[in-house]
């Protein structure tokens, strides 16, 4: 266990400093001076010279890379060329509304998946399970950027002031507009991550309601539906870690499609406007950002998953990873 | 596949199994509801782009009536230029499926080598130094990906060594950059447990270099997993491809994509022009749907094919 948590942590550093390189790789190969981007209409010749200068973009591309990294890591990413705030507390600034988003995402979806699991998981209902299977293929397959459209076409144009399509009040200002302003976004976000969970929550499902330990409890007398809800749900649970990554992606790439189409000001919506925009040091942070937390909860998933089951950090002590067993 | 099966060595190799495998799978494919439903879908979709190409270039400049709801003339209305959504449609839907077949085929051609020589030395420093690299590409979500490449690179013309690639060339890169971590581990993952098989060992003891093992007869035998993930990144594909369009960071208009129209959509839907948001979300969850109902029926026909 230890040095497989050690592995992982040395990895995941590792591929942050790979990423923090890659932006600025990037933004060196990007089309377009900085300076001339930032001076606009105003700029001579003199002034770009001047301020290539000050923001030392003149000197040697290791010496640059150097600074950048040293800075990086204490969290400097410059400051915007726009508001002239630091880019790092820009982003941070942003993020409790799109955690706020997230979380409610992951509440609504691990219920409702967690619910059709338990309604599909009777043998007799078989018609059933293919119809909620065939329903949650479909949801997979609705892209985010549609289901967003199509709600925000629905409840802003047809059945108006029903719930806010679009816009944000923020949670201080009040509670109640704030979850209803949350609504159409969390459902849209909501769709595929039902899907995902459903789906594993229901292949890991049908392998331990064939567990001798459930047959053990059902020869016992225990009614169906406790069997089903005490004893294979807790088991069918654990495995669906795996997925866990997977749904991360989602959500993270869902916010920054939903908060665009409803005007969030979220960190996705951030993301999008400071590449718009070119506001590099902006962009550089926010995907920092993204992929540090990223990393991070994909990190406690796997070390929550290998402490919870043995067999993970035993497969890596004979170096072969969870995914080929 | 056929032609890998009538060596002698692959006889070797699968003696249990009857000659007859792919057509045996076929058979199975073309009986099982769903897939032909993921089929029709996806022939819907190759239909209306392949329409569009018969149309003719007139339909796409600003000749129609502006706004037009759908009617016979427009079948899917025209957008605020006059231009007929139907054609711009289908121009998406070609550039839907060239993403899609190229970001796929490029994927495949970079992982499916790396992912077997990792499975075939399992547990060496190959291994190790393959997969290390394949997961970095792995630890960042397909969108975000996206964002830092096409984001700092922008989204022009792309020059390398003296050669002009279109703008579509960076987006098919990227997604199958973003492909190569998975077909790598299906590879991987395939190979290892095909490395144990007997016949492995039998043609191994008869004087079979260990590339030819590996690329003829083991290779032969993971086609069908790879064929399955094959299929469900497409649907992948595609979906990217929209949502990137969609985040401003794929071909830019005036040049359609389904996701670049959906984006243009967002300021007058809700003067009440639906047709511009319905009809190009409908044929990329069509084509979507299509192709993941494919991917899970070739699943189940190699599955029962293999009896396990």
């Amino acid at each position: 266990m230890r040095a497989y948590a050690i592995r992982r942590v040395v990895g995941s550093v590792a591929v942050l400093f790979g990423i923090i390189s890659l932006i600025f790789g990037l933004t060196h190969l990007a089309p377009g001076d900085a300076a001339a981007t930032i001076l606009g209409n105003a700029a001579t010749p003199e002034s770009i010279k001047d301020l290539n200068h000050q923001l030392g973009l003149d000197q040697p591309m290791i010496v640059q890379y150097g600074r950048f990294i040293s800075h990086a890591v204490r969290g400097d990413f410059g400051k915007s060329y726009y508001s002239t705030q630091p880019a790092l507390p820009t982003v941070i600034h942003r993020l409790p509304v799109t955690l706020e988003l997230s979380v409610l995402t992951m509440i609504v979806s691990v219920t409702a998946a967690l619910g059709l699991c338990v309604l599909t998981a009777r043998v007799r209902r078989r018609w059933l399970t293919r119809v909620v299977d065939a329903v949650t293929l479909v949801g997979l397959s609705i892209p985010t950027f549609w289901s967003g459209l199509l709600l925000l076409l629905l409840f802003g144009l047809y059945w108006r002031n029903i719930v806010p399509a679009g816009g944000w009040t923020f949670f201080s200002h009040s509670i109640v507009d704030n979850l209803r302003s949350c609504i159409l976004p969390v459902v849209a976000l909501s769709v595929p991550t039902i899907a995902l969970l459903y789906r594993a929550l229901r292949s890991s499902m049908v392998d331990v309601l064939d567990r001798d330990y459930v047959t053990f409890a059902r020869a016992a007398g225990v009614r169906e539906g406790k069997v089903i809800r005490r004893v294979a749900v807790p088991n069918a649970i654990v495995p669906t870690a795996t997925v866990a990554g997977l749904l991360l992606g989602y959500m993270l790439g869902g916010s920054l499609i939903i908060e665009t189409i409803y005007s969030i000001p979220g960190l996705g919506q951030l993301v999008v406007q400071s590449f718009q925009h070119r506001d590099y040091p902006v962009a550089s942070a926010s995907v920092a950002v993204l992929a540090f937390s990223f990393i991070v909860i994909n990190l406690i998933v796997d070390l929550t998953y290998a402490s919870l089951s043995p067999r993970v950090s035993e497969l890596y002590a004979r170096k072969i990873t969870m995914r080929d067993a | 596949m056929s032609a890998a099966i009538s060596t002698p060595s692959t006889t070797v190799s699968r003696a249990d199994k009857p000659t007859g495998v792919v057509r045996d799978v076929a058979r199975r494919f073309v009986t099982d509801p769903m897939a032909l439903v993921g089929v029709f879908f996806i022939v819907l979709f190759v239909g209306v782009a392949v329409l569009g190409r018969v149309m003719g270039t007139s339909a796409r400049l600003q000749t129609a009536a502006l706004d037009a709801s759908p009617s016979i003339k427009h079948w899917f209305g025209t957008d605020n230029l006059g231009r007929d959504l139907f054609a711009r449609c289908a121009d998406g839907a070609v550039v839907s499926l060239q993403v899609a077949v190229g970001s796929v085929a490029i994927g495949l051609l970079i992982a499916v080598p790396i992912g077997m020589l990792a499975g075939y030395f399992a547990t060496t420093w190959l291994d190790e130094a393959l997969m290390r690299i394949v997961d970095v590409i792995l630890s960042l979500p397909l969108f975000v990906l996206g964002l830092v490449v096409l984001g700092f690179m922008g989204t022009g013309p792309m020059h390398v060594a003296g050669f002009v690639l279109p703008p579509i060339a960076k987006v098919i890169g990227l997604i199958a950059i973003a492909a190569v971590p998975i077909f790598a581990r299906v590879a991987r993952a395939s190979v290892l447990v095909e490395r144990q098989e007997d016949y492995v060992d039998a043609l191994k003891v008869i004087g079979v270099g260990r590339m030819r093992i590996l690329f003829g007869d083991v290779f032969v035998n993971i086609v069908p997993a790879i064929i399955v993930q094959a299929a469900a990144w497409m649907a992948v594909a595609v979906f990217a491809e929209a949502g990137l369009s969609f985040l401003g960071l794929g071909i830019q208009p005036p040049d359609p994509t389904l996701g670049n129209i959906l984006l243009e959509s967002r300021s007058s839907m809700l003067l009440g022009q639906w047709w511009l948001a319905v009809f190009p979300g409908l044929l990329i969850f069509a084509v979507i749907v299509g192709f993941n109902l494919v991917g899970d029926g070739l699943g189940r026909a190699f599955e029962r094919a293999s009896g396990s």
